[in-house]
């Protein structure tokens, strides 16, 4: 494979060339595990190769590489979090179920899990609160204006802003 | 055909109005809302598109919800963790900014500075172990650590004082002599000053465990700072927010030995504490009600290395206990109360 190619392809193959060992060992101390240092090393360019226009005048390539792993990691970490969540509560209502739900059914559920905390991220608590009491546990506006100390129509309205925060975030 | 980003925000915020409405409490307002939206969405496709996308957002939600038999309370556990957890990140800043002068003001000894217990708070660590490792590390001065399992520590040198931080999980250390540098490990219940050098700490969210190998360590808590227990070789304790557990007896060369060879090597000691530590060692965890497996006891050596094989031992010992395996990833383990509803 030769380096010619657009400019941008010759930028991305000198950073991967003049930074990726760099990379690696920095989050293989970080991380103490060699096997997800080299993971999360892979997946850092192709972030970086995903949003192509990301690189233009970044002037210090090491901490934006860092930058972007620690984003990466972070949303490890709350992926995590939503899973280790959602699976101590299922395991207690696996009785009532009738059953475990099957692998892919479940990995589908915490991948939309982990997309709604996305889209609901930088929303105010009562906004959210009132979307997810409505939609998810399906409760009427009058019961969540109750719980909230809040009036029905405030709940509309918080409604409204929700929907067009997660609408906005998908977008983005 | 372009669209100005003003008229998208527009048409997409006259799309929630309708849906919010669509889903009032009052029948006869429902009715009228829903034939009206159906107007407005013929009128233009635009406004057809913009209410797709919205719909798409209501349909994900309501999804989930159905994913669990028409629970919602996993989901809601699930995204309450992740809030949560930002909240309590935002609040560990600003203490770090405001609070940790008052609380080293506050106690005599400023016991485990507020050292966050979250998930996220583990990335920042300056060392960390995952489930299928052990670590081991020379530091600086030459005193030598282990990470076991799913494990997270800061350090802190400076010229008075050697302090390793145990966010989470499991370790063992062998002090080096520096008479004019006292030696610490802090969790976040507990404080314990090293007088002499070998001994293993553990910590999770249900405490701190100590283990005396070789010569004494010296251990304050948060809860009582005033006070300090002395812990001589072959002895351990339970550290929690409560204060100091009852000193009990170990066989520091056994269990010594078993950090060598990647054992766990337990002498009567409660089960969800020994399931807590395996399942540091195992990716996906273990999942279990500790209420409801607290009276049982654990005698055994067991693989941590292996930790599948270590519950089907623990399976052995304890016929009563269930475990159930969700994709070979997910274990939960609990007393099967009722035989024969299997």
């Amino acid at each position: 494979m030769s380096a010619a190619g657009s400019p941008w392809q010759q930028q991305m193959h000198t950073l991967y060339d003049e930074h990726h060992g760099w990379l690696f060992a920095w989050l293989r101390r970080k991380l103490g595990s060699p096997e997800n240092a080299a993971d999360l090393a892979q997946d850092t360019f192709v972030r970086i190769i995903a949003s192509r226009d990301a690189l233009l005048g970044v002037r210090e390539p090491r901490a934006f590489l860092v930058t972007t792993a620690q984003r990466l990691l972070i949303d490890q970490a709350r992926r995590q979090a939503i899973e280790v969540a959602y699976l101590r509560e299922l395991g207690m209502a696996v009785e009532q179920l009738g059953g475990a739900p099957s692998p892919e059914h479940l990995l589908d559920t915490l991948q939309a899990l982990t997309q709604i905390e996305r889209a609901l991220d930088g929303l105010p608590a009562k906004p959210r609160q009132a979307f997810l009491l409505h939609y998810l546990d399906g409760e009427t506006h009058g019961f969540i204006a109750e719980q909230l100390g809040v009036s029905t129509r405030m709940i509309q309205k918080y409604l409204v802003q929700a929907l067009l925060h997660c609408h906005r975030q998908r977008g983005a | 055909m372009a669209q100005t980003r003003g008229e998208s925000d527009r048409l997409a915020e006259q799309a929630a109005i309708w849906l919010v409405q669509l889903r009032g409490d009052d029948p006869a307002a429902r009715a009228r809302a829903e034939q009206a939206f159906a107007a407005w969405k013929a009128l233009d496709p635009r406004h057809a598109q913009a209410a797709a996308s919205l719909e798409a957002v209501v349909e994900q939600v309501e999804g989930v919800r159905h994913s669990a038999a028409g629970n919602p309370r996993p989901a809601h556990a699930a995204l309450d963790a992740v809030f949560k957890d930002a909240r309590r990140r935002r609040r560990a800043v600003r203490q770090r900014i405001g609070g940790v002068l008052v609380l080293a003001l506050a106690l005599a000894v400023p016991v485990g500075l507020a050292v966050s217990e979250g998930a996220v708070a583990d990335l920042w660590a300056d060392v960390r172990s995952s489930e299928t490792d052990w670590v081991s590390r020379t530091l600086p001065d030459g005193t030598r650590i282990t990470l076991s399992g799913r494990t997270a520590i800061d350090l802190k040198y400076d010229p008075q004082q050697r302090t390793v931080r145990l966010l989470r999980g499991d370790i063992r250390v062998d002090v080096a002599k520096d008479a004019r540098r006292p030696f610490y490990v802090e969790t976040p219940v507990a404080r314990i000053r090293a007088l002499g050098t070998r001994f293993a700490v553990s910590h999770d969210g249900g405490g701190t465990g100590l283990e005396m190998f070789e010569s004494r360590v010296s251990v304050q808590t948060l809860a009582d700072p005033q006070a300090s227990t002395v812990v001589q070789a072959g002895e351990r304790l339970q550290l929690t927010r409560r204060g100091v557990g009852p000193i009990e007896g170990l066989d520091a060369e056994r269990v010594e030995q078993g950090w060598q060879h990647r054992q766990l090597v337990l002498n009567d000691r409660p089960l969800p504490e020994v399931l807590a530590q395996l399942a540091r060692h195992r990716p996906g965890g273990i999942r279990f009600d500790a209420d409801q497996l607290q009276a049982l006891r654990v005698s055994a050596v067991l693989p941590l290395d292996k930790p599948d094989e270590a519950l089907q031992l623990l399976s052995t010992i304890f016929p009563e206990l269930r475990l159930r395996t969700l994709a070979g990833r997910w274990v939960w383990v609990d007393i099967a109360t009722d035989h024969a509803k299997n």
